[in-house]
């Protein structure tokens, strides 16, 4: 009996031993045997020669070769990393791979993939990224909501760390149910001082000023209607709003699912010291739609989109919008009153929206597209970049597909852009990170990283709207849904809470 | 008899009669409502989505429920396990009485069971809930085992916070009955277990455990409601609201404990042998008469239509119908579309006494867009419109959880429409599941290839149907769609029986008149009925009939009915719409004259 018993616990600790290594152990020798397939292995996601930030998470990947287990080995001129992984799917220990970018920043690292299929060791083309010296911001700020049609059931705002994979909500609809949240924006990536508008339930704008959150109902007692896309002015006194009525339609035909347009459009900035709303005809003008403001970094110029309005939805697809500025003066808070032209449709024959400047104020990158100013479904929108100083415009081959490019925005270092496209399937739009160097050369983007390389197998929402941020959001998703449900829609103009 | 053996029988008699009774309600009164929960779920068989739901509270429970639910597409197991955990709850309840109390039959312990079974009979509560209750009364009878009262009292701490996390809202339940129970043991009021040491202390002990374990994970774990991270959204689909009769449920078992532990002693064996029998029968016809008037029967209906259409059961649908015309939204839906796809919409639509939304569901973004609602642009070939709407109804669930359903159907749609990576994305969660596995394997060998999509029966049809023209979607102008189809396919029979029906629907007899000519394209052997009455009727409304209307042949039937029901109009009948109706409501001719359009 007792014999019999010993053999059971023996083989049950065999047993336990066999289930142990096969779920987590991977292989630690480097493979010897090996045979060389002269080309490039299969992954996901695809980063060949990408330049990633210094300070980057792991960017794990998995290797789309019929393999059991894989090994890595990572060389850099200081120093090397080396693992196997099992199910041919990298998964970085983030230690061992931030010390590892850290000694080897400002140098190629090169890959070599092994992955062992039909019993043999296969040895793939060894490829290159870039560690650049230039770090990333150390957050990203971006909505998750399902590629839906008008309704919505879990939309939220989160903050997730760049240097590792943690995300943490900063609202989402499990506290504020049918509210929806969008358009957040930071001023000079900094998040003691953010705006953010909340629609539908509890609606209202929800302002962040040096940690103070307040609910400025865009309801207005005037003619205004609804604020919206907002854009901070570097000295965060200010903020430039769209006021739109924006409607969707939706095709019957093709893979471009809806289109949204302005009925109405116009700007607004927002005195936030003095609570105030002020704006100037060039900006407030019956026969043109204007939209997505951006200040410069000096703060003196107000960049928008504009074009000559137009029947909606009739006129739909004839719609262009230019890139214009207009003169403001921070002390005085007055607009200027002469609009400039910098990228104009009727010479493009094309319409472009969502200027957002580099933080050293020689590029502005757009998105152009063949009409309209919302090219969410637009297969054919795409970013260019606007030189400030020669004023050349030139499309950014290096980041754009064939797909849907669409909001982009800046690191504060300048060196880093995030921006949403459509790529991976056509419908679920993820954030890719590009480097620029000093002359506003884009490189390759790469896949914003994932802890498990079949992240996106299976996740279904957008990563909407990506903004950097220099720190994490210091205010608590419940204080914010106090102060957003605490006023009433259209009462209370502002509302404050400590 | 003696007082055990009557108490055992009247136990076993009780616990049968309840066990049919859950059986019968549900297998032959209630089972589509059953049934269609397994559709508003999407439950993935992997180590990620338990991993998920062991991360907040009540996940666990939640995970349980929607395994079982898995298997509800089987109308016999959603039945057979919807009356075992009911049961269970009741079960559990006689436990936790007869070994506190010692006795065989506590009749009040079917309260909290009936009571959660009535609260199912609302689309809205989860099966969860019912495991929960059941989980956390069988928690009590664990409480209740341990004699030991140090082990008793560490249980009763585990156990609130394991109740807690694992369960949701029923640890109120839990806590406060073993709060109960110990109180009853100190003031030695009924049990034979030892009181626990510092009694005071641990009971406070669990009260204060009860009250800040939720807050301490809404405060630090959680991002939810103050509310939901009480009482979680196990239980009810709307997670931010506490319905009363919940609350009722929760503290149904602590009340029954009070009951019987001030009333037990008071009674006699004899008054006892009265009373108990008519506990039963009150009980009993409570249940019943809470079955009865809660219960919503036309939603039952309306649910079995919904649940027809996912089976592609057209036949049965027009069966059912004839039997009894649907007048919910949804059933006369279903009823269009069987019509449409079994080619009757041009002959038989008229006698189901339509009205003039049955074809299409207006889009209505508030509240839940039906699962059904994309159906008939799917068969019809508007593939962007049915995506639309699946995504509307997967974005409109009340628990914000995913209609596997919704996603079968949106995965269809965009195999298609060649969008291959949005279909592999969606059928990569179907292959996690247990019962789609084959199907969505199955559909991946159809991705990239057009001839085998093109050769599938109702996907290559679908593809073939589909339009070419770039319009953008509005309900009050479909029949321009419905145009459309037809301009890209102009044999599509059926968007030719629906446009043909929209118009007869609008009374718009100029359009009528306008596609009337196809008819001679469509195949069919002669003019379908309801043209038929269409066209007779309209050629009265001339002065001059039109050389070209006389060239469709009207059956002498028609035109004799005609005539009986032109007479019987004239004979005072235009004021007598329910006379007129008996006699000829399943004519064209009752439609116009009797059903009033918006706009008139």
């Amino acid at each position: 009996m007792y014999i019999l018993l010993n053999w059971k616990m023996n083989n049950l600790k065999l047993l336990f031993l066999i289930v142990l290594v096969a779920t987590f152990g991977c292989t630690t020798n480097k493979p010897v045997d090996v045979t060389q397939t002269g080309k490039l292995p299969k992954i996901f996601p695809e980063n060949y020669g990408t330049t990633i930030p210094c300070n980057i998470a792991p960017l794990n990947f998995r290797v789309e070769e019929d393999c059991d287990e894989i090994y890595v080995s990572i060389k850099g001129n200081n120093s090397s990393l080396e693992k196997g992984f099992k199910g041919g799917k990298s998964d970085w220990p983030k230690k061992d791979w931030a010390t590892f970018l850290e000694n080897n920043k400002g140098d190629s690292i090169t890959f070599t993939i092994y992955a062992f299929e039909n019993n043999n060791w296969m040895k793939y083309k060894p490829f290159r990224f870039f560690v650049s010296p230039d770090s990333i911001d150390e957050y990203l700020i971006y909505r998750l909501i399902s590629p839906g049609y008008q309704t919505w059931n879990k939309m939220g705002l989160y903050q997730r760390q760049l240097s590792g994979f943690q995300e943490k909500t900063l609202l989402n609809n499990t506290i504020m149910p049918h509210s929806c949240m969008n358009c957040h924006s930071l001023a000079a990536n900094n998040p003691d001082n953010m705006v953010f508008h909340i629609r539908e339930n509890n609606s209202g704008t929800i302002l962040i000023k040096d940690g103070v959150v307040k609910k400025l109902v865009s309801k207005k007692p005037t003619s205004f209607k609804s604020v919206s896309f907002p854009y901070w002015h570097p000295s965060a006194k200010y903020i430039a709003f769209s006021i739109n009525k924006v409607r969707q339609v939706f095709p019957s035909f093709g893979t471009e699912r809806a289109h949204a347009f302005d009925m109405e459009s116009d700007m607004v900035i927002y005195d936030v010291e003095k609570s105030e709303y002020f704006t100037s005809p060039l900006l407030f003008a019956e026969d043109a739609f204007e939209a997505f403001p951006c200040f410069s970094p000096d703060g003196k110029t107000l960049y928008f989109v504009t074009a000559k309005a137009a029947p909606m939805p009739e006129e739909i697809q004839n719609i262009k919008y230019s890139l214009c500025s207009v003169s403001f003066d921070p002390e005085m808070a007055t607009i200027g009153e002469k609009v400039d032209t910098l990228i104009s449709s009727a010479f493009t024959g094309k319409s472009v929206t969502m200027p957002r400047i580099s933080p050293d104020g020689k590029h502005i990158i757009v998105t152009q597209s063949n009409y309209g100013n919302f090219p969410a479904y637009n297969e054919e929108a795409d970013l260019y970049m606007y030189n400030l100083q020669d004023s050349s415009y030139v499309l950014l081959d290096a980041i754009n597909s064939n797909q849907v490019e669409s909001y982009h925005s800046w690191s504060s270092n300048g060196r880093w852009l995030v921006f949403g496209s459509r790529r991976m399937d056509g419908l679920f739009m993820n954030a890719y990170i590009a480097y620029v160097d000093e002359n506003g050369v884009p490189q390759k983007p790469f896949l914003l990283p994932q802890k498990d390389a079949d992240f996106h197998k299976s996740f279904l929402f957008s990563f909407n709207i990506p903004e950097f941020a220099i720190k994490p959001v210091a205010v608590s998703p419940y204080l914010i849904e106090k102060v957003a449900k605490k006023s009433e829609d259209g009462k209370a103009i502002f509302e404050t809470t400590h | 008899m003696n007082e055990l053996n009557y108490q055992t029988q009247l136990s076993r008699l009780a616990n049968l009669l309840f066990f049919v009774v859950l059986l019968v309600f549900w297998g032959f009164f209630y089972s589509n409502h059953l049934v269609q929960k397994e559709q508003m779920q999407l439950f993935l068989l992997s180590f990620d989505y338990l991993k998920e739901h062991l991360s907040y509270q009540g996940g666990f429970v939640i995970y349980l429920g929607e395994f079982f639910t898995q298997f509800f597409r089987f109308t016999w197991a959603a039945v057979l396990f919807t009356t075992f955990f009911i049961y269970q709850v009741s079960y559990a309840s006689q436990k936790v009485l007869s070994r506190f109390f010692n006795s065989k039959i506590y009749l009040l312990a079917f309260v909290p069971a009936m009571g959660y079974n009535l609260l199912l009979l609302n689309i809205y509560f989860k099966l969860s809930g019912a495991i929960a209750v059941a989980l956390s009364v069988w928690g009590v009878v664990f409480y209740l085992k341990q004699m030991a009262p140090v082990k008793r009292m560490i249980s009763g701490f585990i156990l609130i916070v394991l109740c807690y996390w694992m369960l949701g809202g029923t640890y109120i339940s839990f806590a406060l009955s073993i709060v109960l129970i110990e109180l009853f043991i100190r003031f030695k009021k009924a049990g034979n277990l030892e009181d626990l040491p510092n009694s005071w202390m641990i009971i406070s002990g669990y009260v204060l455990i009860g009250i800040v374990t939720p807050l301490f994970f809404h405060k630090f774990v959680l991002i939810d409601t103050l509310l939901s991270s009480f009482i979680s959204s196990a239980y009810y689909q709307f997670s931010p609201m506490l319905p009363t009769p919940l609350l009722l449920i929760f503290l149904s078992l602590p009340a029954i404990l009070l009951f019987h532990g001030f009333a037990d002693g008071l009674v006699s064996f004899n008054n006892r042998k009265i009373l108990q029998p008519v506990l039963g029968i009150l009980l009993f016809f409570g249940f019943g008469f809470g079955l009865y008037h809660l219960a919503d029967f036309e939603e039952e209906i309306e649910i079995q239509y919904e649940n027809l259409v996912t089976q592609a059961n057209w036949a049965k649908i027009i069966n059912l119908a004839e039997q009894e015309t649907p007048t919910g939204e949804k059933g006369k839906l279903a009823l269009t579309l069987a019509l449409g796809k079994t080619e009757q919409l041009s002959s038989k639509l008229f006698s189901f006494s339509p009205e003039i939304n049955d074809l299409f569901i207006p889009f209505n973004i508030r509240g839940m867009a039906p699962l059904i609602a994309n159906e008939p642009y799917f068969y019809l070939g508007l593939t962007n419109f049915s995506k639309m709407l699946c995504i509307e109804t997967l974005e409109s669930t009340p628990d914000g959880r995913s209609p596997v359903r919704m996603i079968k159907r949106y995965a269809e749609n965009c195999i298609i429409d060649g969008q291959y990576d949005v279909a592999a994305k969606y059928l990569h969660a179907l292959e996690q599941t247990l019962f789609y596995r084959k199907w969505a394997n199955e559909a991946q060998k159809y991705i990239r290839d057009e001839e085998k999509i093109n050769d599938h029966q109702v996907w290559g049809d679908i593809r073939n149907n589909r339009v070419k023209d770039d319009f953008y979607f509005n309900y009050d102008q479909i029949d321009l769609a419905l145009i459309a189809l037809l301009r890209s396919n102009p044999q599509n029979k059926m968007a030719y029986e629906y446009i043909m029906s929209w118009y007869l629907l609008q009374k718009d007899f100029d359009e009528f008149l306008n596609y009337l000519p196809l008819v001679k394209t469509m195949g069919y052997h002669e003019l379908p009925l309801v043209f038929q009455e269409a066209l007779v009727y309209i050629k009265t409304l001339f002065n001059e009939v039109p050389e070209n209307l006389n060239q469709y042949k009207i059956s002498n039937e028609v035109r004799l009915r005609l005539n009986k029901y032109a007479k019987a109009f004239q004979q005072g009948g235009s004021k007598k719409p329910d006379e007129m109706g008996k006699a000829f409501g399943k004519t064209y001719w009752y439609y116009v004259h009797f059903t009033e359009l918006e706009n008139e």
